[in-house]
Parts: structure tokens; sequence; C-alpha cells
């Protein structure tokens, strides 16, 4: 059951991040740490990773500040409205990446609404440079990546027992000496998971500075896509994304039980300990200085959460949701504009981009490869997913743990270096610019997805159904026929989804993959984008948005259905 | 009993051995149950019971031993041909599927007309006298309803053995004795040969025709209800069936006739049946609260009232003979509030209400 996926990673993934690490040791042929000791005496390489590095930490710890209050609101709302809210939160997660930036690049640019409405108030007499520096980075960042912040902290603090609160209340502490010795240190698992996530995903994050960023003020991932796409210094390219991935593989190492978490499974061997007692304990010691480091702004907030108590938290609460969702629907009215530049609020209204949009051939045949590279990306990762679920959550086996990280990892390594690995092997085998190139790569992307969210599904569903289909007389075919698979169609529906869009919304990939017959939609966007800013972005959004409340609708449909039916596997429509 | 109890079959297990790595779940247990016998497996979590169960429906390989059903051995027999109609701990209804399809659910798969699928499957619900629920979804009943559905569905395909694993431990107190009854009803009417798993010992007492008292994988007794009450084995199931009193005793002679034995922590010495234990041997002396007498002053051995509770036809009374503790239970009309805490009385044990235990 493991085949298809190893057959998969070994091809698309392993070797070619084998050869990409090999490469970096060539120069001519010869073995050699030249391109590695290059890279460490250049002094722009020591300023980018730098800048990489402080931007990383600090767009995760703005994050934590803003998403703490929100999640912490969210934990306490009766569960379907969190539900509602959580989805809020998740918009912007499966929105495209260059339409939120792009809706940032409107709200921020020197003629964007903000700076608009600050002139208008006379707060300031000359726009205030927000894009295009670093400024427009850490606001892009910082939004993209909150999303990732908010659900491992409400995951952890809806875990959180009310009544211990209220026990500690009546054994006499006060409101805010409850939460910091009881809430917060329950709450801290979900800060860890978060602020790795947020820290990992910010490394290698290639979109958003590059659309936001100032000129020339590059972080890792545009330095080296900069490096092969248009300096062609291939062996520098590899040792920057090698040192890049290794920094990300020894993270992910140090921190592989936090990621084995979603297992549900002992580690094979040596500790005995339980799950629940492995909270903060067993981490690496730097990261808990730095839990230590960062649980100094969370003591000011914690204060202030529980002293001013509700109404400020709410306000903090909502004014997170507006930043996250608001910049989004700037960009609906501007699908509807009839000025010819990008202009908000738009002069006037029409449909003229749109008819540009269905008359323009090149967009129409690009929305079309996407929608077809991704959907039967999406397929084969669901092929290879399931049944390597099936495998790690059902079968005893050696190694399972480094096999599950091995499977989730390319959750974590940044898709710079993965792009930029395929690109080179599949240069070797002609496969640049084709079709097959974007399957594989939008399956290798979509499968750890579809991975993860079967082994949650399996681990959750009651394995007592199956005995009781195999009691009554089904053989194990029929047992998967009729009770396994109905019951882990939620599941299926999710994976399907998560699948498709991951693939649909790439950017980097295409980057490096594309070619004259073989162009996905982001990257007409992205030149879109880079070339000039016109309300074009926008239909496509809009049109976006509507493809995705569709699917959602049809989800919920779905859900509908099984309404009557119990709660169990499967999970809300969060996934 | 009507004649249909033929439809029972017998079940064997012998010298069933399971370990899970180094952990032995089931050690060495041999129980042979009758055709349309009823009987209750009962012990502690992780006592091996359920193992056993999980054995005989085939979700457990034993890693030593046989399971016989009819005298034919089905160890290697998937679970899915064997036959055996089995109610699950939380009653593992299929969600997505309606009462009535779960309860047709084993009709198809033997591959039933459908006309004799309706016909079984709402003779069934009527069985459990739930018709007119065919239609709704496992959620939308309360958890009786969910109960005595798996029934139907477990006994839907006339199993000769239905197994059920603490199919009761859901319910509230009221509805677990109206099912217990319900059960043994069921039960002689059709005279399926039923095994129980149950923790709880009024339960197994009530409903089984015989007991098998289970602890840390091995079998401690097995036998008619009273058999375990009134002759228990050893400390253990004296301890877990019913109420026990240990003391910590020391044989001071043993002989045919009788054995006497002295209290440790009291000068105090009661006689039990005769045994064969040697002099000086540490022993456990198990009694029944119900058979600790109260006697008038000079007869028996001096005691102190630490704890008095009215319990209606009964009074309990905590007792305190040197270090060591002694419950009674007295009929309320000898005691009608003679007795308070700190009152000094007099007890007697009688020898033949008195067992003795390896400690």
């Amino acid at each position: 059951m493991l085949a298809p996926i190893l057959v998969l990673f070994l091809a698309a993934y392993v070797l070619p991040l084998g050869g990409l690490v090999a490469d970096s040791f060539q120069r001519e042929g010869d073995f050699t740490f030249a391109n590695h000791t290059a890279l460490l005496e250049s002094r722009a390489f020591r300023i980018i990773l730098w800048r990489t590095l402080t931007l990383s930490f600090v767009v995760t710890l703005i994050c934590l500040l803003i998403a703490y209050p929100l999640a912490y609101v969210l934990a306490r709302l009766p569960s379907r409205w969190a539900a509602g809210l959580l989805l809020l939160v998740s918009v912007p997660y499966v929105t495209s990446i260059l339409i939120r930036s792009y809706a940032w690049v409107v709200l921020l640019a020197n003629n964007g609404v903000v700076n608009k409405l600050l002139l208008a108030s006379g707060l300031v007499d000359e726009p205030l440079k927000l894009a295009f520096n670093e400024t427009g980075t850490y606001i892009g960042m910082v939004h993209v990546q909150l999303p990732l912040m908010v659900f491992p902290l409400y995951a952890a603090m809806h875990r959180i027992d009310r009544s211990l609160l209220a026990a500690a209340r009546n054994l006499g502490s006060t409101a805010a000496s409850a939460f910091w010795h009881i809430f917060l240190p329950l709450s801290l698992p979900g800060v860890a998971s978060g602020c790795t996530l947020v820290f990992l995903s910010c490394l290698g994050f290639y979109v958003t500075p590059a659309l936001l960023g100032g000129p020339g003020q590059y972080m890792l991932a545009q330095g080296i896509t900069v490096r092969v796409l248009t300096l062609a210094d291939f062996a520098g390219a590899a040792a920057q994304a090698t040192v890049l991935l290794l920094v990300v593989v020894l993270l992910f190492v140090a921190l592989r039980r936090r990621f084995a978490a979603g297992l549900g499974i002992e580690s094979t061997g040596r500790s005995g300990r339980t799950t629940a007692a492995r909270g903060l304990r067993a981490w690496p010691a730097p990261l808990e200085a730095a839990i230590e480091v960062l649980s100094g702004p969370l003591r000011a907030l914690g204060s202030m959460l529980s002293i001013v108590g509700g109404p400020v938290v709410a306000v903090l609460a909502v004014l997170a949701l507006l930043f996250l969702i608001v910049p989004l629907l700037m960009v609906i009215p501007l699908a509807f504009s009839d000025s010819p530049y990008l202009t908000f609020p738009p002069p006037g209204y029409s449909l003229r981009w749109f008819k540009t949009f269905l008359a323009n051939a090149r967009w129409l045949d690009a929305a079309g490869f996407s929608l077809g590279a991704a959907g039967i990306g999406a397929v084969v990762s669901l092929i290879v997913g399931i049944p390597a679920a099936f495998a790690v959550v059902r079968r005893p086996m050696m190694g399972r743990l480094p096999l599950y990280l091995l499977l989730i990892s390319p959750l974590i390594v940044p898709h710079v270096i993965v792009a930029l690995a395929m690109y080179f092997s599949m240069a070797r085998v002609q496969l640049i610019g084709t079709p097959l190139a974007f399957v594989i790569a939008y399956a290798l992307i979509g499968a750890p997805y579809v991975f993860v969210l079967f082994v949650a599904g399996l681990l959750r569903f009651d394995r007592s159904l199956e005995m009781a289909a195999a009691n009554l007389g089904a053989t194990p075919v029929t047992v998967l026929r009729t009770v396994t698979l109905p019951l882990l169609l939620p599941t299926l529906a999710a994976a399907l989804l998560f699948a498709f869009i991951i693939g649909f919304d790439d950017v980097v990939f295409g980057l490096f993959l594309a070619g004259t017959n073989a162009t996905p939609l982001p990257i007409r966007m992205w030149d879109d984008i880079r070339l000039e800013i016109s309300p074009q972005i926008a239909v496509v959004a809009v049109l976006l948005f509507a493809a995705l409340a569709l699917a959602y609708a049809a989800y919920l449909a779905l859900g509908l259905l099984g309404d009557r039916r119990s709660r169990m596997p499967g999970g809300g429509p969060i996934a | 009993m009507s004649d249909s109890n033929q439809t029972g079959a017998a079940v064997a297990v012998r010298g069933l051995c399971k370990s899970y790595g180094n952990v032995q779940a089931v050690n060495d247990v041999t129980i042979e149950i009758g055709r349309s016998e009823f009987v209750a497996l009962l012990g502690p979590s992780g006592s091996g019971k359920s193992t056993i169960l999980m054995s005989i429906a085939g979700f457990e390989t034993p890693s030593k031993g046989d399971i016989l059903l009819d005298g034919r051995r089905i160890n290697e027999q998937p679970p899915h041909s064997r036959g055996i109609g089995m109610v699950f701990q939380k009653y593992a209804l299929f969600p997505h599927l309606t009462v009535a399809e779960n309860i047709a659910y084993p009709l198809r798969r033997r591959g039933l007309a459908r006309a004799e699928i309706a016909r079984e499957t709402s003779r069934a619900l009527e069985m459990v006298r739930l018709t007119g629920y065919g239609a709704r979804y496992p959620s939308q009943l309360s958890g009786g309803e969910q109960q005595r559905v798996a029934l139907a569905r477990a006994l839907v395909f006339h199993p000769p053995v239905l197994l059920m694993d603490e199919p009761l431990g859901a319910l509230d107190r009221k509805l677990r004795q109206r099912m217990q009854i319900e059960i043994k009803m069921l039960h002689r009417e059709i005279g399926t040969t039923i095994i129980f798993v149950t923790h709880d010992q009024e339960e197994a007492l009530s409903m089984a025709d015989r007991i098998a008292v289970l602890d840390h994988g091995r079998l401690q007794q097995i036998g008619a209800p009273r058999e375990l009450y009134d002759m228990p084995a050893n400390a253990f199931v004296a301890d877990f069936i019913g109420e026990t009193n240990l003391l910590d005793v020391e044989v001071v002679e043993s002989g045919a006739i009788q054995t006497t034995v002295k209290l440790l922590g009291s000068a105090a010495g009661f006689r039990c049946g005769p045994s064969d234990r040697p002099v000086g041997r540490k022993q456990r002396l198990g009694i029944r609260p119900e058979h600790v007498e109260i006697v008038d002053a000079e007869e028996g051995i001096g005691a102190t009232v630490i704890e008095t509770a009215y319990g209606g036809a009964t009074t309990n009374l905590l007792l305190e003979i040197g270090t060591q503790r002694l419950a009674a239970r007295v009929q309320v009309q000898r005691a009608h509030g003679l007795w308070s805490v700190g009152d000094k009385v007099r007890v007697r044990l009688n020898a033949d209400t008195c067992r003795l235990y390896d400690s």
C-alpha cells in the first residue's frame, strides 16, 4: 500500500533533492565546498540570510500576538459559532497567495486606499511608503501566515477544560493569576506548534516578499530564484538551497515529536512517557529558550487579556478577523471597475474586465490548464495518499515515525527548494514545460495533505464499526465498501479540495516548470501583477471566490445529507 | 424453557493464552460452555475477559490454545464466516445507515431475498419493541433504544451464540435493570448461547447461569452464582463477588474438625472449618457482613462500634477489634437504634461461614 507514494516521493522528491545537494558540492565536475564557502564569504548572502531569519522571527512574533486573543475568543464561543468564524479565518488560507498580495498592493500602494484615507484625514501630507519595501513585506507576510498560527492555538485552547479555571478561581486565584498559571501553560503546546509552523513557512516564502517587498531586498527564496532564472548561476542556487534545506531539516528533525503528534501513536522504542506528560519537557533546550523569550510578550498579553477582560480581547479578536478578511473583500468591487487603472473605490462600475478576461485566449488557456493539471494532480495524490495513510495507521511496522515525517515533510520544506530540485532533475529528462511536469509537482505537494487528513480521519475512526461489520458477515472488501469508505467520505472531500487548491494556487513550481505549452493561471496572474497593476486580477479573484463558494456549498450539501447521522467520523467542515 | 433452546451451540475455550509483547493478557484459561447456557465473564478491567470474547468472535488470534464451536476448532476462521452474533460495548451501530438498514446488514451479506430481508427486519424490530423506528438513524435514538437495535442486529440472523461486551455499561441504573430482565427473557425465549462480559458483579449474579471470574488473565473460579457467593475459591473471588471482610489472622491450631486462628493485632481467636494449614501461617479470614452476629455479653469477642449506617431493612455497622475493622449487617428489628458510635459490643463469627484464604 506504500509503494505508490514511495515511487512518487522517490522520483519527484527524494532523488531530486539529493541531486540538488550533490550539485551544490560540484564545480566543473569536481567535488568541492567552494560553492558553500563562496556563499558564506559573500556579504550579500549573509545579509539575505539575516534578513530572512529576522523577518521570520518577527512575523512569527506578530502573528502570535494577533492570533492569541483571536484564538482565545474563538475557543470560548459555542462551537457552532467558532466553526463559522474559523471558516472565515481559513478563507485567506485557501485563497490564492497572489490575490492576497494583490489586495495588499491595492491597500498599501502610494495611491492606495490607506494612503488616500490618511491624506484625506489630513494626518499626513504625503503618502506613506507602505508597500514595495520591508513594511509591505511584513504586513503581507503576517496576513499570509496568520491562519497558520490561529488554527493550532485554537486547537490547543479548545481542549482546555474550562472547569480548571473555575477550580483555580475557587482555590483563590484572581482571574489574571488563573490565566497565567492555568490557561497559559495549557495553551503552550498550541503556541509552540503555531510558532514552529509559521517560522518554518516564513523561511522559504517567495511570493509575498517578491510582490510587496522593495527592489533588491531579497529573501532567501527570491535569492535562489533570481540566481537560477535570471543569472543562470546553477551551482550558486544549489548551494543556497542546500543551506536553506539544512536549516529547515535541522529544525524539522529537532521538532519531530511535535510534528508526529498528529500521528497519535508512540514513536517506536525508548521513551515510555505518555503523550500527556510529553508537553514542553521533551523540547530541545534552544527551543525552550525560545519559548521563554516568546513568553515575555505573552506574559504582558496575558495580564491584559485577563485584567482588562472580555471587551478588549473581543475587540482585538474582531480586529484580527477584519485584518484577515477586509483586504480580500476590497478586491471584489475592483473586479467591476470601469476604469482602465487600478483605483479604489472604482470611479464607475461595469463588466468590462470580465469581458476582456473571457475574450482573452491566454487567460482562458491558462485557467483551463490549471484546472486540468491541478485536478489530475489532486486525483493522483488521493490515489497515492490514501493507501499510505491506511498503511501507516493500521499496519504494524518498523520505522513508522520516520516514514510519517518523510511523507509530511513536503508541507515544511520550502517549495522553492523542491521546485529547484525538480527543475534540475526534470531538465535532464526534458519534462520542463510539459503538462506532466505539473501533474507530478501538484501530486507531490498535494499528497501530504491527503495523507495527513486521512491519518487523522483513520485515527478518529471507530474500529468497532468495522469489527461489527465483519462479525455480521462482511468480508474485508465488503467492510471497506459498506462501512469504512462511506464514513470517510467527508475526509475524502476535504482531502480532494485541499490537494486541488494547493496545486491550483501554486506560483513557485510554475515559475520553474512553465513553458509555452504549459502555463498555469497563477503564472499569468504573476506576470500581469508585475507588468501592470490592472483590475484584471480582481476578476480572476472574484471568479475564484465564486468557485470556492460553490465548492464549499457542495461540501455543506454533502454534510447536510449526513446531518441526521452521527457526528462520528469526518468531523466538521473545517478539516 | 421452550424446545427452541436447541438452537444454541456449545462453546469451548481450551488452554487459551494471549500475550501482547511481554504482557500476558490471557493465561491458560479453559471454559466449557453448554448449549443455550448463559455465562458471564466477570472481572475488573485488564482481567482478560474482553480478550477472551474477542478471541471467540475472531478478532484476536490466540497465542496458544483453542476455540471450539460445537466441538469444531475455529481458531483460523475469519470473523465474518463464524456466524456468531455480537453486541459491542458502544453498540457499533453504523451511523450512516438507518435502523432498518443496520438490522438488514447481516441479512444482505448472506444474500437473502429482498422480501425476506424486509420480513426478518421487521420481525427483529418487533422482538425488541422498536416497530416503526426502522427509518431513523442511530443518532436519533436514546441509549436504551440503540442498545435494543444492536441486540436486534446481532440476533436477526439467528446466530447459535451471542457475545455481549459490557452492553449495558452506558445505560443509567433504572434502564440497565430493565434491560437485564429483557435480555434474560429473550434468552429464555430464543435459547441462544450467551456469553456476556461485565465488570458489574450484581449484573453477573442476577443474569447468568454460570459466572467465570477472571483476574490478571487467569480464571479464578467458574460456577453458579450461588456457588461463587457461598464458596469463593480465593480471597479475590470472595472480595469481588458481594462484600467480604478479610481479616488478617494466624493459624493457632488446625485439624480435621476445626481450625483455630488468632486475629492479628488483638488477642481474639476464632474457629473455622477443618483445614490442613500449618500452625503459625498467616491467613486471611473471609466472612460476609451479614454473617457477623452481634451477641449478648459474655459470649463472643469484644468490639467497638466506629460507624453506623442505616440501610432500610438492615443497618450496617463498622466495628473495630484491636487494630482491624469488621463490617457487620444487622437486621433492623434487632438493631432498632440500639447502637451508636463508641458502643462496646460483642460479636460472634459462625465457623460455618468463615473461610480461610492464603494471603
